[in-house]
């Protein structure tokens, strides 16, 4: 006889209830007769936190995935509930408890009842009912009524066909900190509590984090609920008692203070009385204790009462609270410095908030399934509101179940809708839409389907972006532009190159076995079977004016111009770069950029001595030019572009022709790549020496590849005049390392690689580039390795090995050419003034000028005293040349001269590695050139003696001159910047005419002061662009 | 414990020095994502790399769903290796969850930190009152309902957009780590991940750190990486990047190299 549902829902708790009336609905739904166990196994797993099946998950078999198991589960559960009888009187609006669930119920409010844990509880629930007339039941837990269901023998055959069995789930059910809903967390922040709680100092939780909340409530539950497994054993039979609302009153003031004082002996008393391992105290959020209306001294009181009962109850009282956020515990703290050690705290941060699986995968993925089977697992629509108020949710499933219906097929329907829209769309599926929903924060979906013109518009817009991204990370375009350039090339002897079969099929093999290396994980299928039949699908050869190069390697049969010099073909064997790029393999996969080296230098046993010949022709075309001309003639253009350091530029030439005609590299015949060294100060000579040396040897400065591997950041005016003349700069913000670049760059075309500072390269960098020095190949990160032959490497290092340390501000540097290099360009101005002294060449003058005395003060005060150890003779009026030394006036930005220092201790503490690595690899290089520090005070005492001629010719007689060292700086910068006929010029033009004004409008005889200075922070704003010197010089 | 533990999460210890460096992964990679930021750092640390225990490179079996519901389940492994290592003092850089990870870490056992590098970090993705995380409960419900639907298709969508689409190369490391991960799992770190709020306890945080924030970082707004330095207990610097993407490691190995490089204590 079956049960009507209300009498069976009398036997159950809500949460349980909940779940017969959802299984109740799938019975009326289904037209069955009666509500089986069936019923209530789709129920129980359609749960929003489904205990059920979470337990399932757990114990899932290994052997497949949750996935597939629970597809198996629903199919058996759909195919034994279409065998029960429906029912012949139509729906019933309440197909009423079968025998078998019935029996199941029973059976677990027996169980509960038997549980001696429980006993208590049911006592004291009895006590509390004798009062009414009802005689009290025992309210099966939901727990407990899986238990039961899952004895049911049809029931288990149903999981057993699903490969899960009874047995392991009920352990699973069982399992600790699995026994209520959303058990998992708190679980786990229960056991860290109950840790704490077993500890000897220190021993009293308080629960920081915004989600503190959960974390609370669930540990309470547990100790409450007694549930076994999760607390340490030593806490067996806690009690709780929560105070929180009567510390909240009584801090309020609508307590009293006895009121309270008699609810705390109540809580002794119950510490004394306690039968287990004792009580929990919860006093809550420490917020109601920060609050503005907080009565202090009942604070006080509370605070110190609850001191006091740890104190006398220390082993069987624990205290536990909680704080959203540090700063509510760092009020508290305030408030009471010692709380921490009084209560004997402990902060255990929380930092989960709700986290129920009901949402997630598993439901999820029975629901994606069951809609197409008739949704005969009712669907919550919103897990939220279900999993937080369950009347609310069961109320709408009877009451709207058409309505609930409509929603599962309206999103059924989207759902298939989506799919179509996937499937319309062969390579960008439907991630877009998610792409759309996270950039777009949130396009409705609804919308997105609807729009699907719009859709496709951008799905299209994308691909577009796709393809241009990659052509443009492709290697395919360097290629081009490299073998154009390097065939290009107007070298007259050069004409090109015959590819034999042999090397051609070298070339494929190798392309396949590198390609494998550059992309071992992606494991993408870009195997290169043939090199030429990649190069004809590259897109970029589909362009009509880019070289076919398979033909051209084919048919290009053309000889080397006889009467060249044959040692050059002996010794010095190029290597024939072909980079080749396979194209695009699959839809959204860019294509793997593959530069193959056919490394023909080290294939030497290949027969075919004219072709080595013939390549080695063509790569060495550039450098040969060089070598060609009278190296006379190199170091003199070199000389007439750099302007100075002629030593180190003839030693520059001499290692080259070295090299050249000697073919004793030290790499041996085979390398045609040089390496240098320039060490020393002079930076800016370094670089135009590198610069010179692309257009001399190379025909353009396109040739001049620059890094600097300090990565200084660039602000100073030489660094901006430097931008615009280097073509090929590296800077750190590229993506891709300094590595890949150069590697780039060098497949390109041969060049001079200028590396600056390669001292202060990261290890990575310093290990490629002793590896090229070493090999003569490059290898990037990836581990693509390509030639480096014809390639001029240049390296600076600041770093003296005479002087064997770095250049530091304790060397008395007359005028560093850092100083110089971040000189500014300010507006200048005249000053005449009187100098009543009659001899106005005394010691006197040395302090006469309160400009620059001042400024030094200022100096000396914002970088620290580090200048004032800097001794200068810069100071370039004319007593200068007496040797009275002045600290100079630097107008160094105070955080500039700090990040030098910064730089440099940095630097220093790691010197020792360097120094090694430096001498290894310097060892590895064709040589070292020297470069002797730039001779500023040389060049500022012909710029004074040039100024001095000017103001000479103009006043006609000698008048006592001062040029502020602010002014000297800077026309010492433009003179080394630019050159000194710049500066010359200047002073012809600009300053005389300022003296020339000077003149008309004040009266100078032998005994005024003209004193030349700058105007402080008054850029001039009318300067070119890259000129120090002013257009004007102002008069005052 | 130890050995078991130092295996299954795939512990690799690189590199030579005195001072130890670890490299945590975050959500969607594994170890290997550090690939390119790993030489600059060899020669003068000992490198400890490990896989979270979601990575697509540990055995999914190693993953309890019911122990992985919150990153303290994550900071008990870190801190197992740790000590099974012998670890007494370590920098700790950590991406995006391992930066959460860290951040607890370091509040458990602070002694252990001398440092905390924090990549793309953010203690709540969730907007709130005055906070701005970044994401809505809604947006990650349709995030997590196309994991659901077709993980491959997602993550094929979310790769570029995380990584910043200019870079294919990382964009197809990304995707190659992210598509690894099971994708049962993958949603359930989401879960976790979005289900966390550390904005609470980051005053805890005595160890110094330093933020590394990319300009535009799909998952992490830049304003959070002020609210982190804001709240962080220790003293702690920004560094901002000037690219874009969550995965700067990946797209940009060279900067970031040299970010971290300013980073480490010296």
């Amino acid at each position: 006889m079956p049960t009507p549902v209300n009498a069976a829902r009398q036997c159950l708790t809500q949460e349980a209830a909940v779940a017969l009336d959802e299984a109740v609905a799938v019975a009326r739904r289904r037209g069955h007769a009666q509500t089986t166990s069936m019923h209530m196994v789709s129920s129980l797993l359609s749960l929003p936190s489904s205990s059920l099946r979470e337990a399932c998950m757990r114990t899932r078999n290994n052997a497949y995935s949750t996935r597939v198991q629970f597809k198996a589960l629903e199919l058996s559960l759909s195919v034994a509930l279409d065998r029960l009888p429906s029912s012949q009187a139509g729906k019933i609006e309440q197909p009423p408890v079968s025998n078998s669930l019935m029996a199941a119920i029973k059976r677990s409010q027996a169980n509960q009842r038997r549980q001696p844990e429980n006993f208590s509880y049911y006592q004291q629930q009895q006590q509390q009912y004798s009062s009414c007339s009802s005689v009290p039941i025992v309210k099966a837990e939901l727990q407990n009524l899986i238990l039961s269901i899952l004895d049911d023998p049809l029931v288990s055959r149903v999981f057993g066909e699903a490969g899960f069995r009874s047995y392991d789930i009920k352990t699973a059910t069982l399992r600790p900190g699995n026994s209520f809903h959303s058990p998992h967390l708190f679980g786990y922040s229960s056991r860290r509590i109950g840790e704490v709680m077993m500890k000897n100092k220190k021993r009293n939780p308080l629960l920081l984090g915004v989600s503190y909340g959960d974390a609370l409530k669930s540990f309470l539950e547990i100790v409450r609920r007694k549930i076994d497994g999760v607390l340490p054993v030593g806490l067996s039979g806690l009690t709780v008692i929560c105070v929180k609302d009567e510390i909240l009153r009584f801090v309020n003031g609508d307590l009293d203070q006895d009121s309270f004082r008699l609810r705390l002996e109540e809580v002794e008393r119950m510490v004394e009385n306690a039968v287990g391992s004792g009580v929990v105290l919860n006093f809550g959020d420490l917020k109601v204790f920060c609050g503005d209306v907080v009565c202090t001294d009942g604070l006080r009181y509370m605070v110190s009462k609850l001191t006091g009962l740890l104190q006398i109850h220390g082993g069987k009282l624990w205290l536990i609270g909680a704080a959203a956020t540090h700063e509510i515990y760092f009020k508290f703290l305030n408030k009471f410095p010692s709380i921490e050690d009084d209560w004997d705290l402990q902060i255990l941060p929380i930092t989960s908030l709700t986290f129920s699986m009901g949402g997630s995968y598993p439901r999820s993925s029975l629901m994606e399934s069951f809609v197409p089977l008739g949704g005969f697992f009712s669907m919550p629509s919103d897990t939220n509101s279900a999993l937080s108020s369950s009347c609310h949710y069961v109320v709408r499933c009877h009451l709207c179940n058409e309505k609930c219906e409509q929603e599962v097929k309206a999103l059924s329907d989207g759902g298939s809708c989506d799919s179509v829209l996937e499937q319309s769309q062969s390579s960008l599926p439907s991630w877009f839409q998610i792409a759309e929903y996270s950039k777009q924060n949130g396009v409705a979906d609804l919308k997105a389907k609807d729009d699907r013109l719009s859709l496709n518009a951008k799905i299209s817009g994308i691909q577009k972006k796709w393809e241009s991204i990659c052509q443009h990370h492709h290697y395919n375009q360097a290629f081009t532009k490299g073998y154009t350039s390097q065939f290009g090339h107007p070298f007259p002897r050069v004409t090109g190159f015959q590819v034999t079969q042999e090397g051609k099929e070298n070339a494929s093999k190798d392309s396949s076995k590198q390609s494998n290396e550059s992309s071992p994980e992606q494991g993408s299928n870009n195997v290169i079977s043939s090199l030429s039949s990649d190069l004809w699908q590259s897109p970029p050869f589909k362009e009509p004016n880019t070289l076919d190069v398979q033909s051209k390697t084919n048919k290009m049969d053309l000889l080397s111009k006889p009467g060249e010099n044959p040692s050059n073909f002996d010794s010095e064997i190029g290597g024939l770069k072909l980079s080749a790029s396979s194209a695009g393999i699959n839809n959204c996969r860019t294509p793997t950029s593959v530069t193959t080296d056919l490394g023909l230098g080290s294939v030497s046993a290949c027969t075919n001595k004219d072709f080595e010949k013939h390549v080695d022709q063509t790569h060495m075309g550039s450098l040969q030019q060089y070598k060609v001309n009278d190296p006379k003639a190199l170091y003199k253009s070199l000389v007439e572009r750099v302007g100075l350091q002629e030593e180190a530029i003839y030693a520059v030439v001499e290692v080259i022709t070295q090299c050249q005609t000697q073919m004793i590299g030290l790499h041996g015949a085979s390398r045609s790549d040089k390496w240098l060294n320039f060490r020393g100060p002079d930076r800016l000579g370094k670089r135009k020496l590198g610069l010179a040396m692309a257009e001399m040897l190379y025909g353009s400065t396109d040739s001049f590849i620059f890094v600097d591997l300090s990565f200084q950041d660039e602000t100073t005016h030489s660094d901006a005049l430097w931008n615009l003349q280097v073509m090929n700069k590296y800077n750190v913000s590229m993506r891709g390392t300094v590595v890949d670049y150069l590697v780039e760059k060098v497949t390109k075309r041969p060049s001079v690689v200028f590396l600056e500072n390669v001292d202060k390269a990261d290890l990575v960098v310093q290990n490629s580039l002793f590896h090229a020095a070493k090999t003569g190949r490059f290898m990037d990160l990836s581990g693509r390795e390509v030639s480096i032959s014809n390639c001029l490497f240049v390296v600076t290092t600041r770093f003296n090995k005479g002087i064997n340390c770095f250049f530091s501000g304790n060397e008395i540097v007359a005028c560093s050419e850092e100083e110089i290099l971040l000189v500014k360009g300010h507006a200048m101005q005249i000053w005449i003034g009187c100098d009543l002294n009659d001899d106005h060449t005394s010691e006197k003058s040395t302090q006469s000028d309160p400009i620059s005395v001042n400024k030094r003060k200022l100096t000396g005060s914002s970088s620290q005293g580090r200048s004032t150890d800097r001794i200068g003779i810069l100071d370039m009026s004319k007593r200068a040349h007496k040797g009275v030394n002045r600290y100079l006036d630097l107008n160094l930005p105070a955080d500039a001269s700090e990040t030098l220092s910064k730089e440099e201790t940095e630097t220093e503490s790691s010197s020792e590695n360097l120094k090694s690595w430096l001498e290894d690899f310097e060892g590895q290089l064709d040589g070292v050139v020297v470069f002797e520090p730039f001779d500023f005070e040389k060049l500022a005492e012909r710029l004074i003696k040039d100024v001095k001629e000017c103001s000479n010719k103009i006043f006609g007689f000698e008048c006592s001159l001062e040029i502020e060292s602010n002014v000297m700086q800077q026309l010492l910068a433009a003179a080394y910047l630019f050159d000194i006929t710049k500066v010359d010029e200047w002073i012809q033009r600009v300053l005389k005419q300022g003296f020339v004004k000077a003149i008309g409008k004040y009266s100078i005889d032998t005994r005024s002061v003209v004193k030349l200075l700058t105007c402080d922070g008054d850029f001039s704003e009318d300067q070119q662009a890259g000129s120090l010197l002013p257009a004007g010089v102002i008069l005052n | 414990m130890g050995h078991s533990l130092l295996e299954a999460l795939n512990v690799r210890v690189v590199g030579s020095g005195e001072k130890i460096l670890v490299l945590a992964h975050g959500f969607g990679t594994d170890q290997s994502a550090w690939q390119r930021i790993l030489p600059f750092f060899v020669r003068d640390h000992r490198v400890v790399l490990y896989d979270l225990v979601c990575a697509g490179s540990v055995n999914p079996d190693y993953f309890d769903f019911g122990r992985y519901t919150t990153l303290d389940a994550y900071v008990d492994d870190l801190l197992n290796i740790l000590d099974a290592l012998g670890v007494q003092r370590c920098t700790y850089v950590g991406h995006s969850v391992s930066a959460m990870i860290g951040i607890l870490a370091a509040i458990r056992r602070p002694e252990l930190f001398i440092k905390l590098i924090l990549i793309g970090a953010s203690p709540r993705f969730l907007n709130d009152k005055d906070y701005h995380g970044g994401f809505e409960q809604g947006e990650i419900e349709k995030v997590f309902s196309a994991m659901e639907a077709n993980y491959e298709a997602w993550v094929n969508g979310f790769a570029p957009l995380a990584v910043g689409a200019d870079v294919p190369v990382a964009v197809r490391e990304f995707s190659r780590t992210l598509f690894n991960m099971r994708p049962d799992i993958t949603l359930f770190v989401s879960r976790v991940v979005f289900n966390s709020d550390f904005r609470g306890v980051l005053g805890l945080v005595k160890v110094p750190c330093s933020i590394i924030q990319t300009a535009k970082d799909m998952s992490v707004p830049s304003t959070v990486a002020y609210y982190m330095k804001n709240h962080l207990g220790g003293r702690t610097t920004v560094h901002p990047l000037n690219i874009e993407g969550h995965l700067p490691h990946l797209s940009a190995p060279n900067l970031l190299a040299q970010v971290l490089r300013q980073a480490l204590p010296k």
